[in-house]
């Protein structure tokens, strides 16, 4: 298997770049929604996020997920709130929104993978991963920090919070689909991650859950989703 | 025929009368009575996707046709669509560790109406792998101008070890264990034409371990 690795990512290098255009079509959250009309802010930057690795000596990644983004958070908002609404892609955003609770505003903070058999760290020295895994390992993992950002009506910030997730697919998928395929599921398996923890965990930010008490949208004082069923990691 | 030739033949023999004998054994443990009315479901999900475990999808795939297509054929949701109709609560990170988290999540209204719409009845976790243990032997291969064969002997010996824990999802609660392991001996003969005599472990496991569960499930005690 490590041979078979080996050899396609030797090909690779050779033959230069990757592209990965991630797949749009996630599921709507099954979560009990909330009471609000939400209006969301995809940028320019977001809705055409593409990551870029080049490093001398090493094959080249390009990953599209700016569409799968817009897609994935779309979905899951649905899930989350009573309405949600678009506001346009130009910047900056102009307060006030009328006619809403709140806006939400999402970016790509981090985007950083490893594929089978790379080397922990970069030719430039800088450790691959949010994790330190510190040896070379037989899976594609992607790890992608989204900052999301929620304002009142007038534009006051009511929280900023990071979002942060982890996607691993086994080498197996690279010789069944090839690198790229390969690649953007593993960027599929964290984007869910993403969005599941998201959908989950919203009301669990506390300056989230005090806006939401002190606006009379929830008056439960305690985190309700907090259980057993979610391991930190 | 001298008495090296001889011997070599016995091992060959025996080794070949071996590949075709797999040794099966399989065990439960029960901890509350069971049953399946018409029309409740059952999915089967692999665990450990993130720790490296990864159960084989197709050892998932054939529990889940073999339950389906067997008697009585049982409703199976496939792992994909499950996490996909549930989401986010069967994610790799978000799905329950323990049968003890089943009461924080069905607390969720939205989740436990849909599981209930639905008609979830089970949910079975499997865990396990099928490995390569000892082997040995070897085959050599020659051509030459109008001839061509191999002589020689390879065998391995193949284990599956499979183990599914199901929880009750009406009650919210581990009803109990079923676990399939398979061993045999894989051997392939080569006198001009290698003839591979694969002991089909995991193929075995898949069937004892879904025939298990289904009698488990249906039968209700044991």
């Amino acid at each position: 298997m490590k041979r078979r690795v080996t050899l396609l990512l030797l090909i690779l290098m050779v033959s230069g770049c990757t592209t990965s255009t991630v797949e749009s079509d996630f599921p709507i959250p099954v979560v009990d929604k909330l009471p609000l009309r939400v209006a969301v802010h995809y940028d320019e930057t977001f809705s055409n996020y593409a990551y870029r690795e080049e490093s001398t000596g090493e094959p080249s990644w390009v990953i599209m997920l700016g569409s799968a983004n817009v897609a994935m958070f779309r979905r899951v908002f649905k899930g989350m709130f009573d309405e949600t609404v678009e506001l346009p892609e130009i910047v900056p955003l102009k307060f006030p929104v009328d006619n809403v609770d709140a806006v939400l505003v999402p970016a790509v903070e981090s985007f950083e993978l490893r594929v089978p058999q790379q080397p922990p760290v970069t030719p430039e020295g800088m450790p691959r991963g949010l994790e330190g895994v510190s040896e070379t390992t037989d899976y594609f993992t992607v790890w992608i920090t989204y900052r999301m950002t929620m304002y009142d009506s007038q534009g006051r910030e009511i929280a900023s919070w990071p979002v942060r997730a982890y996607g691993q697919t086994p080498s197996g998928v690279m010789d069944m689909f090839g690198p790229d395929e390969a690649l953007a599921r593993t960027t599929t398996v964290a984007m869910r991650d993403a969005g599941a923890y998201l959908s989950i965990y919203f009301e669990d930010e506390p300056r989230i859950r005090e806006w939401l008490r002190e606006s009379g949208w929830n008056n439960r004082s305690q985190p309700h989703r907090r259980g057993g069923a979610m391991r930190a990691r | 025929m001298n008495r090296r030739s001889a011997r070599a033949t016995t091992l060959v023999l025996g080794l070949a009368l071996a590949s075709g004998c797999m040794n099966a054994r399989v065990e439960q443990s029960r901890s509350a009575a069971t049953g399946i009315e018409d029309g409740e479901a059952i999915v089967i999900l692999a665990r450990g996707l993130h720790n490296g475990n990864e159960t084989e999808s197709k050892f998932i795939d054939c529990v889940d046709r073999t339950l389906a297509g067997g008697q009585p054929a049982l409703r199976v949701i496939g792992d994909e669509t499950f996490r996909d109709t549930f989401y986010p609560w069967f994610e790799p990170r978000t799905a329950p560790k323990a049968a003890e988290d089943l009461g924080t999540l069905l607390a969720e209204d939205a989740l436990a109406t849909k599981l209930r719409k639905e008609q979830v009845r089970y949910l079975v976790w499997i865990e396990g792998s099928t490995e390569a243990l000892d082997g040995g032997g070897g085959i050599s291969c020659a051509a030459g101008p109008g001839a061509a064969g191999c002589v020689g002997l390879m065998w391995w010996e193949k284990d599956s070890s499979y183990e599914a824990a199901i929880w009750d999802l009406k009650n919210g609660t581990s009803v109990g264990e079923v676990r399939a392991d398979v061993n045999g001996m894989s051997v392939v003969p080569a006198l001009i034409v290698p003839v591979p005599m694969i002991a089909p472990t995991q193929g075995k496991a898949c069937k004892r371990l879904a025939d298990q569960l289904r009698s488990f499930l249906v039968e209700g005690v044991s």
